[in-house]
């Protein structure tokens, strides 16, 4: 079965004009709607009152109703059976002009339907609704999170259920998506739990106590991950067999050969690739300067690597140097040192999960060493990281991947920081420009975690030219401008010996 | 026409339109019905058909001012449709959602055009050449 995504965009700006553009359309189209559905129905109505004049014909002129094989007295009967005949056409011609009308008014609902979701005309409401359910829920799971705890499990062995009813798995696939509407709030209310926030900052913040918790459990796990995993940093440049990433010109390129990277660094035979390998392309300028274009896969969770489990952990610190010190943090800006990325060059990153933490991480706490222009996230919690203001951020999230809602939290919804959310579509939707197929392999319903949605949320959303879009988009070309150079794979290692880090 | 332009069908309304119209008038004369006072009795045959002729042709009537009425109510909306949508381009909208949205508004207006002169003829259906 082909899975489909639906987006919408949040955040992200839009210039006045279009504003006006988009609006006056949206209200054009929505309006004309509603006057031809209303004449569709006049028409309806008209049909129905002639069949009762008809009605009413045949019953004053009952010689009518006869065969026409039994001769009638009276001429005038046929005059009377013709204008039944007539008023019957005339019926039809009604309701044929009312299904017209009705047919073009549908029409202008569906132009109207597109124009609203390119201009995310719904999306600001439907961010508050999300905003107030995540607010609740974080309320009462700061409040009790036991109970709501046991509550989510419940939902989660709702949606197992229906899963396995439906598909016959019964997979964690249907728990994330039967629990995605107090994901992120149950998260919050944890994590103010954990970290003590009081109540004042439950009300009045979102995921500050998810941070301040990871901050906390920092302080302990990364002492004992150095202790049984090593913190020595080992880092050596590799050669691919393939090209999984190649030039890029535009954000849905640069995802696909993410997730590209991540195939390669897992079929090792074919790539020449391993685990927790990142490449590092380099654009040359007009200037003679260089643009990079770094590509981060996700966690693999090998025992000897950077992209470990354990890490996700510190990337979501609090606290920046926690953060910083993150192994794959330093992995991944140690790598840039070695490529040769210097301080002014332009520098846009992207990664799946982790290696999306990791890029806001670098665009947060390594300022003084990276000039970060754009950071591209696939299904990274990254709303808590104070990433530098002139760095722009589009960010893509599927509403029931767990994974992205780790933060507690909404991301901003600012001019500089995008966020696509995709969801699943029912494959019958017939809006225009619905929803994006899914290039995964047909079977159980995976996670929505994996790349692959990912891709296709942001395929969706850009196939509707929202305008917030093509801006983020055109940022992300400008900001890795330049003659392709070519790509530089980097492979990390943790472990007791040879230390090659900073 | 009528001065919205949309197709007047009243003037067909006539009593020979009734008797004559479709494939009865060739069994029998043609003939003209002649009004005859509706409070009056009939007092024979021809009076009784008469009263029925006129009986029948007020219903037609009423028919077609109805259908006359929607179909101006139509024109208006339609009209209105066609005057709006000239004006919801919106140029800077790029990619395939832009095109299919400019092509889907020049198939609309053309349909609607299509659709207005459907709703004009519609009441001219009480006067077609049907059978029974």
């Amino acid at each position: 079965m082909t899975r489909y995504v639906t987006s919408s965009v949040h955040g992200g700006s839009f210039g006045v004009a279009d504003d006006g553009a988009y609006l006056h359309a949206h209200r054009t189209l929505a309006s004309q709607h509603d006057v031809l559905t209303a004449c569709a129905a006049r028409w309806t109505r008209t049909a129905c009152a002639l069949s009762s004049r008809r009605m009413d014909v045949s019953v004053r002129f009952p010689a009518t109703a006869l065969p026409t094989s039994t001769p009638s007295m009276h001429a005038p009967d046929g005059d009377a059976d013709m204008l039944m005949h007539r008023i019957a056409c005339a019926v039809d011609a009604c309701n044929d002009v009312g299904v017209m009308v009705r047919r073009l008014a549908d029409e202008c609902g569906r132009l109207a339907d597109l124009v609203a979701r390119a201009w995310g005309i719904y999306n600001a409401a439907e961010s508050r609704n999300r905003a107030r359910t995540t607010k609740v829920v974080q309320l009462l799971a700061k409040a009790d999170p036991l109970a709501m705890s046991v509550i989510g499990l419940g939902m989660g062995l709702f949606g197992a259920g229906y899963g396995y009813a439906t598909e016959g798995t019964f997979g964690v696939a249907h728990m994330s998506h039967a629990t995605s509407w107090m994901q992120e709030g149950l998260l919050a209310g944890i994590g103010d739990r954990m970290s003590g926030a009081s109540p004042l900052d439950t009300i009045m913040r979102n995921g500050s106590g998810v941070a301040a918790a990871a901050g906390r459990i920092t302080a302990i796990s990364a002492p004992a991950n150095d202790l049984v995993q090593g913190s020595r940093l080992t880092i050596r440049q590799v050669h691919a067999l393939t090209a999984p990433v190649g030039y890029a010109d535009n954000t849905a390129t640069a995802l696909h050969d993410l997730r590209g990277l991540g195939r390669a660094n897992a079929d090792t035979a074919r790539s020449g690739l391993s685990y927790a390998t990142i490449a590092i392309s380099r654009y040359a300028r007009a200037d003679g300067t260089n643009a990079w274009l770094v590509t981060i896969p996700g966690t693999d969770g090998q025992a000897d690597s950077p992209l470990g489990w354990e890490q996700n952990v510190e990337l979501m610190s609090d606290d920046a140097t926690e953060r910083a010190h993150a192994d794959s943090a330093r992995f991944v800006a140690e790598a840039m040192r070695r490529a040769g990325v210097a301080c002014g060059d332009p520098v846009a990153l992207i990664g799946h999960s982790q290696g999306g933490i990791i890029a806001a991480t670098i665009a947060s706490d390594y300022t003084d060493e990276f000039t970060v222009g754009h950071v591209v996230t696939a299904g990274s919690p990254i709303a808590n990281h104070p990433v530098a203001k002139g760095t722009w951020v589009t960010s893509v999230e599927m509403d029931d991947e767990l994974v992205a809602a780790l933060d507690g939290a909404a991301n901003p919804e600012q001019g500089r920081w995008l966020t696509v959310r995709g969801s699943l579509a029912h494959e019958d939707d017939d809006r225009l420009l619905a929803s994006s197929a899914v290039d995964i392999a047909e079977g159980p319903s995976g996670l929505t975690h994996d790349l692959a949605y990912h891709e296709a949320a942001y395929a969706s959303a850009a196939q509707l030219g929202t305008p917030a879009l093509e801006r983020h988009d055109d940022h992300f070309r400008r900001t890795i401008a330049g003659e392709y150079q070519g790509t530089s794979y980097w492979q990390g290692r943790i472990g007791d010996r040879g230390d090659e880090d900073r | 026409m009528a001065s919205n332009g949309s197709m007047d069908t009243t003037h067909h309304i006539t009593p020979l339109t009734t008797s004559t119209a479709g494939g009865w008038h060739a069994r029998r004369p043609v003939r003209m019905l002649i009004a005859a006072g509706s409070t009056l009795v009939p007092g024979s045959a021809a009076a009784f058909d008469t009263t029925r002729a006129q009986a029948l042709l007020a219903v037609m009537r009423d028919c077609h001012a109805l259908m006359q009425r929607m179909a101006h109510e139509c024109d208006t909306a339609l009209d209105d449709l066609l005057r709006t949508t000239a004006m919801v381009r919106i140029d800077a909208w790029h990619g395939p959602a832009g095109e299919l949205y400019r092509e889907r508004i020049r198939a609309l207006r053309t349909q609607a055009a299509i659709v207005r002169a459907q709703g004009d003829v519609a009441p001219a259906m009480l006067f077609g050449q049907g059978t029974i």
